[in-house]
């Protein structure tokens, strides 16, 4: 056995896995103390024992085993960080240059992804209006009447007529603004539902939600999985999550395919209203909004949950 | 024996220490590999898919909205160069320790995950393609567990076959 194998043996005794500054010194440090320390030892075992077997072959992978992790006489985390240093850099600069240049570049500072929003109007409409259409042809075909009675003189007559001819062509007029008008109220109405096919389903605020849900308005769904759903959920909303919407589709309002819908999950960044208010869109219900806020915002304002 | 190894030997402060064992230079070589791999498939999946996985990043709760992106891009980078660096076997340490350092966080995410009740995609290798990925579990935790153990062993013994780290070596050596 060499003198070398003793100084291993006595340095792995001494420190096995340290990287202190007395453990890392080279072999020949060690081999030093070893040759000072031990003079008898180092000479009958070392010189004669192993003049005879040379157990190096055996031990040498052995005692060599502390020796070798710590890269003769630097530290192996030492080294390590120093390339991991070297590494990081042009990480960070490929990062950088790549969200730069490329064409799937995401923006810096994400914030969160906002869907059209839905005015009070809009959303409460059905209930305050009550259909105030249609009240300009009952005067238009009751003025002649009223005028007709006293009509004496020629004269009477032809200020009758000419009333009665400008009142049909106001009528006319009116008639034909009020088609364009409907017209392109239609073609709006077509652009919206193509916009809402496409995925831009309109959310609602959590005030407008309060609001609907206090008016008892709207048919709530809970998009997100059972066990959420079992914890607590908005009162009236059912649970149907997006992926099993087969299996739910006779728990809709199928009758009334411009029922309000209000479909809500997590909140953040949750997916699953969007997702099942896109499905809801394609099957054809004209009404659906998201409450974006969720369940997190709800239950944060202290509004009602229930558990099931 | 005693002339070849002797104190004022050039071999002793040098070339006695490292780990030149066949047996160890084939170890570190395997476990080279296996993290080179699948840093590299974990990173280069999720490039195409960088908001998806700063999605997956929010979905832990632990980052806010706003940093979400930056962390994304730099998890994707740093794996992808980790990836390619143990592979062709350069900086083997540093990448190794680098690759230590994200495998601790993953763990102590998905641990985190766990603990809070959190049912999500892990969003280790990407679900670009929009179907589920892998769920949060102990399966995973065990997984970055394995790997972060091959970390440890290359960061102590960093000598393998077929590495440009030897080459270089060598080559500054002749």
């Amino acid at each position: 056995m060499s003198r070398l194998g003793f100084a291993s043996i006595q340095r792995f005794i001494e420190c096995p896995f340290s990287t202190s500054r007395h453990c890392v010194r080279s072999e020949a440090t060690w081999h030093r103390k070893v040759q000072r320390r031990k003079p008898i030892l180092r000479r009958t075992v070392s010189s004669r024992f192993s003049q005879k077997h040379d157990f190096g072959l055996i031990f040498n992978p052995i005692y060599q085993l502390p020796a070798m992790t710590q890269n003769t006489n630097t530290n192996p985390w030492g080294k390590a960080f120093r390339e991991a240093r070297t590494v990081l850099l042009p990480v960070i600069v490929v990062a950088i240059g790549f969200n730069l240049f490329s064409a799937t570049g995401v923006p810096w500072v994400r914030t969160m992804p906002q869907g059209p929003a839905i005015s009070n109007d809009e959303l409460f409409g059905g209930d305050t209006t009550a259909a105030p259409a249609n009240t300009l042809p009952p005067t238009i075909a009751e003025s002649p009447h009223d005028t007709a009675t006293a009509n004496d003189s020629a004269a009477a007559i032809a200020a009758l007529e000419q009333q009665r001819v400008e009142d049909s062509l106001k009528a006319a007029r009116k008639a034909a603004a009020d088609s364009i008008q409907k017209a392109k109220a239609a073609e709006a109405q077509v652009k919206e539902a193509e916009n809402v096919q496409k995925g831009t389903v309109k959310e609602i605020t959590t005030d407008q939600a309060k609001m609907l849900f206090d008016r008892k308005k709207g048919f709530w769904i809970d998009a997100r999985p059972a066990d959420l759903y079992a914890k607590g959920h908005i009162p009236r909303a059912i649970n149907i999550f997006p992926e099993e919407l087969r299996k739910h589709i006779n728990d809709l309002p199928a009758s009334d395919l411009n029922t309000l819908i209000v479909v809500y999950c997590n909140g953040g960044l949750c997916e699953l209203s969007h997702e099942l208010a896109n499905s809801l869109v394609a099957m054809g219900f004209t009404r659906v909004v998201v409450y974006t806020g969720g369940e997190a915002e709800w239950s944060e304002r202290g509004y009602p949950l229930v558990t099931k | 024996m005693s002339n070849l190894i002797s104190a004022n030997s050039p071999l002793l402060p040098e070339e006695s220490a490292p780990a030149n064992t066949p047996l160890l230079q084939t170890l570190s070589l395997a476990a080279r590999l296996l993290v080179g791999f699948v840093m590299l498939v974990a990173g280069a999946g999720k490039l195409g898919a960088i908001e998806q996985f700063g999605h997956n990043i929010y979905n832990y709760q632990l980052l806010p909205l706003s940093l979400v992106n930056i962390a994304a891009l730099l998890f994707i980078w740093a794996e992808i160069t980790i990836g390619i660096l143990l592979i062709v076997g350069a900086a083997v340490r540093g990448s190794a320790l680098i690759s230590g350092v994200l495998l601790l966080l993953f763990i102590a995410a998905v641990l985190w995950a766990m603990s809070q009740g959190l049912e999500i995609d892990c969003g280790c290798f990407g679900n670009a393609n929009g179907e589920g990925g892998v769920k949060v579990g102990w399966p995973k935790v065990l997984e970055n567990l394995g790997l972060l153990a091959a970390s440890m062993f290359l960061i102590y013994f960093p000598r393998s076959y077929f590495s440009l780290d030897q080459v270089i070596h060598q080559h500054w050596e002749s």
